[in-house]
């Protein structure tokens, strides 16, 4: 059997005699779990405090239950209670105020950690009317919120539309709705230091990344160098395309590297890619993406390389090996910053700085028609022209020395180049660069047993003997007249001279300078010729003979 | 900044016996310290001076070397299509009368003339820096403006920063730079209140960290790189700006071996932030 019960609002609902002995409290309880059910609602929907706040804010107040809410919070570098959102008649939000705990009314509910209900405000003697927007008249409650924990860390505040029977239940309903609230806050909490987290993680690794990427890895003291950094340094600030241009091995990607670092874009992507690693039709999908469905094994969507950077830089390797087909098409973005993804009719657009490199003649590839012309032009804007190695023989010394280090960081333990073998490199005509030159130095450092690298070492293992016989490429005397090598080493011209260097070193200069004649060796040393033939063969040198 | 308001509010109280000599000393140390931020200032004003015509010379020199570099390709393929492939062999050859390798030269003649006028680079002597010191002196320095505009400054120093290697000078120039870009921010259309906050810090990695976030209307996330690329303005109510403040920001930060990078906040508006290795 049921009855009905007339509402205040004329609301006709039944319930069981037995749940509802009083028609108004029964249409009150309703309404209480229907706007804790819309709050709990409105707390699940987004962990951003603020947005949730004013939803939650504004739903109490248009209920027309609990007017003006307010949320503050404790902030922990001041030790204040901020107010997070407060709903307001007006719409902006504009006064600056804040309580000390114990501060009025919404501080003494902080500090004495409970619910506190008040029948008509304007008899409350610790209500200071900081915000004005109170009516004097009406009851006013607060309740603490809680993190778990037994300290409050906030307050939640509002008023009633009437001091009448239902204060009390109005109040249980705030406590509620501010533990709710108070666990919404738990969780954003979470996320949040979950998120610092990672972006401190990343952050650091960005630096490191940054630091190993910096012009300061990059060896070069000679003007052709020099003129890159000047070019590198320029172009890096500016959001322009860069072709970088060079033999293989004379590190066009390190540059890449550090235009990208250098940039404004320095915190944003950096992606790079291998044009020729891929066949045409992969590199679109590579570059491009492609929708679900695309093409069989195309399972989900793919987002490019293009929209991965998007905001940052993408480095295309080996630009000479794409097909015209693929040109045209990488040309649209370059102009536009334009594409679809393969399979897709939407166009996205991007913002990325395309930095190109190839070792390739493009000129003549351009003429033999494997180049498309407009494309050519279209990267040639910021042309950086890498020198080989030949061109920079004076960096060799001070380029060993870094490789060595470099290649004694990665086996765990210190390798020292001598003189004699950088000697013997600068007779090298170094066709692979830079590269050509770690790999010697990398196979030097594995033959030496004691992490000793001089001339014998380096020949061991295996710098191509044709290339000594050669002419040297560049006159002896300016090896070691880079000013850091200076202060440790003895200049070249008379090395044979300096005391501080083993003897080994100083037969071995000697006889370099002598052109291997062992009498003219002999008498750079002051020597007789049988002298310095016992020297090469107790010292184990072995002599060449040209 | 309320610190030094206060201080010129509330004067010292002295005994009868030294007030004279005590209030002498206090003069003469105001004195001073009004003559060091002067001399501070005026040397701020040159240095920022120099960074500015360098950035504008480097950019002449960039948007003129984009043209020519493009010329320098057709040239070379002009000749080769013209003359052979081993044109720079038959000196006679000279497609289009030589008329484009004559323009050529006169672009390298200008962009040389421009490298000629780019003013020497001064770089000072590293010294380690107290940064807090230098944001007073900036605040103090911009003190007249923030009045004038009715802001609040909120700056939150942490006490025991570790020091860091620059220049005296330059660290000030980028600092200002970065205030002046929040004191305009806050005139734009859009700004929610009038406070800046300055928040100095340990960052994590050794680095000192040091934030300026404005209640301004902010910066789009499409703009966050843009903003430090020469010549890029984002300013709607005042269009005389060359949009070079934050590009030198950044130069002078590089140089550095730090970052600066805007970040997300918790109010409104821009939050930009300046990591640099402590030493």
């Amino acid at each position: 059997m049921s009855i009905q019960c007339p509402t205040t609002s004329d609301e006709v609902i039944k319930h069981d005699e037995g749940l509802c002995p009083k028609p108004v409290f029964c249409s009150f309880y309703r309404r209480e779990l229907e706007t804790l059910y819309k709050v709990s609602q409105l707390l699940g929907r987004s962990l951003d405090l603020h947005d949730t706040a004013r939803e939650v804010l504004r739903l109490l107040h248009e209920e027309g239950r609990l007017l003006y809410g307010m949320i503050c919070l404790l902030d922990n570098d001041s030790g204040l209670l901020r107010i997070i959102d407060i709903h307001q008649d007006e719409a902006t939000f504009t006064k600056n105020v804040s309580y000390m705990p114990g501060e009025g009314i919404v501080g003494a509910i902080l500090s004495e950690r409970k619910l506190i209900v008040v029948p008509r405000i304007a008899e409350e003697p610790r209500f200071l009317d900081r915000l004005g927007v109170y009516d004097p008249n009406r009851p006013f409650i607060g309740a603490p919120i809680f993190l778990g924990s037994n300290e409050p860390v906030g307050v939640f505040a509002a008023q009633p539309f009437f001091a009448d029977k239902f204060l009390e239940d109005n109040a249980k309903l705030m406590q509620m709705i501010a533990s709710l609230i108070g666990q919404a806050i738990l969780l954003s909490k979470a996320v949040q230091e979950e998120q610092d987290k990672l972006r401190e993680e990343r952050d650091s690794l960005r630096r490191r990344v940054k630091r190993q990427h910096g012009f300061e890895n990059i060896i070069g003291e000679t003007d052709a160098m020099r003129l890159v950094f000047d070019q590198v340094r320029m172009v890096a600030k500016w959001n322009t395309t860069v072709l970088i241009r060079g033999e293989s091995g004379t590190g066009k990607e390190l540059i890449a590297n550090a235009i990208h670092y250098n940039s404004p874009r320095a915190t944003a992507p950096y992606l790079k890619l291998n044009c020729a690693a891929l066949p045409d039709n992969l590199l679109e999908s590579e570059l491009f993406g492609h929708e679900k469905g695309a093409f069989t094994g195309a399972v989900s969507l793919r987002k490019g390389r293009f929209e991965q950077a998007d905001g940052g830089t993408l480095f295309l390797d080996e630009i000479g090996e794409i097909t015209p087909a693929f040109q045209s098409k990488l040309l649209r973005v370059l102009q536009e910053g334009e594409f679809e993804r393969v399979g897709g009719n939407k166009t996205h657009k991007v913002d990325v700085r395309i930095i190109a490199a190839t070792n390739k003649d493009l000129e003549a590839a351009v003429e033999a028609g494997t180049f498309r012309e407009d494309l050519y032009y279209r990267l040639n804007v910021m042309a950086i022209n890498m020198p080989s190695l030949r061109e920079r023989m004076d960096d060799i010394p001070e380029l060993g020395r870094f490789l060595i280090g470099k290649i004694g960081q990665q086996q765990g333990r210190t390798l020292i180049l001598k003189d004699s073998a950088v000697r013997l490199l600068m007779r090298h005509s170094w066709p692979g660069n830079v590269r050509e030159l770690e790999n010697c130095l990398e196979r030097a450092s594995v033959m030496s047993p004691d992490g000793v690298i001089d001339r014998d070492v380096v020949s061991l293992s295996g710098l191509p003997e044709k290339t000594l016989v050669g002419v040297p490429a560049q006159p002896l005397p300016p090896i070691l007249k880079i000013p850091q090598a200076a202060a440790e080493e003895p200049a070249a011209d008379n090395a044979w001279q300096d005391e501080t260097l083993d003897e080994r070193e100083r037969v071995i200069a000697a006889l370099e300078e002598a052109g291997w004649v062992q009498a003219k060796a002999a008498r750079l040393l002051d020597m007789t010729p049988r002298q310095i033939a016992y020297r090469i063969k107790i010292l184990g040198i072995s002599v060449r003979r040209i | 900044m309320t610190e030094q308001l206060a201080k010129r509010t509330h004067a010292p109280l002295y005994t009868v016996e030294c007030a004279s000599h005590c209030q002498l000393v206090e003069f003469q140390k105001q004195e001073y310290e009004k003559a060091r931020l002067n001399a501070v200032r005026a040397r701020m004003a040159e240095s920022e001076m120099e960074y500015r015509t360098r950035e504008v010379i480097d950019g002449a020199l960039y948007l003129l070397q984009k043209p020519l570099n493009v010329m320098t390709a057709l040239s070379n393929n002009l000749q080769r299509t013209a003359c052979g492939p081993k044109s720079s062999e038959t000196p006679g050859c000279l497609p289009m009368g030589g008329a484009l390798d004559e323009a050529l030269e006169f672009g390298h003649e200008a962009a040389r003339t421009l490298r000629l006028s780019l003013p020497e680079d001064r770089t000072a002597a590293h010294v380690p820096i107290n940064i807090n010191e230098a944001i007073r002196d900036c605040l103090i320095i911009s003190a007249d403006r923030i009045d004038a505009n009715g802001i609040e400054v909120d700056w939150r120093a942490s006490p025991e920063l570790p020091m860091i290697y620059s220049d005296e000078i330059t660290i000030r120039v980028m600092l200002r730079i970065l205030l002046d870009n929040a004191i305009n921010a806050i005139g734009e259309n859009g700004a929610t209140a009038r406070s800046v906050g300055v928040i100095s810090r340990v960052g994590a990695d050794r680095t000192v960290e040091v934030c300026i976030q404005d209640s301004g209307p902010g910066i789009d996330r499409a703009a966050r790189t843009k903003v430090f690329e020469p010549f890029y303005t984002a300013w709607q109510s005042s269009p005389h700006h060359a949009g070079l403040g934050l590009a030198i920001a950044r130069q002078i930060v590089a140089d550095l071996h730090g970052d600066i990078e805007i970040r997300e906040s918790n109010v409104r508006g821009s939050n930009i932030c300046v990591s640099l290795p402590a030493c």
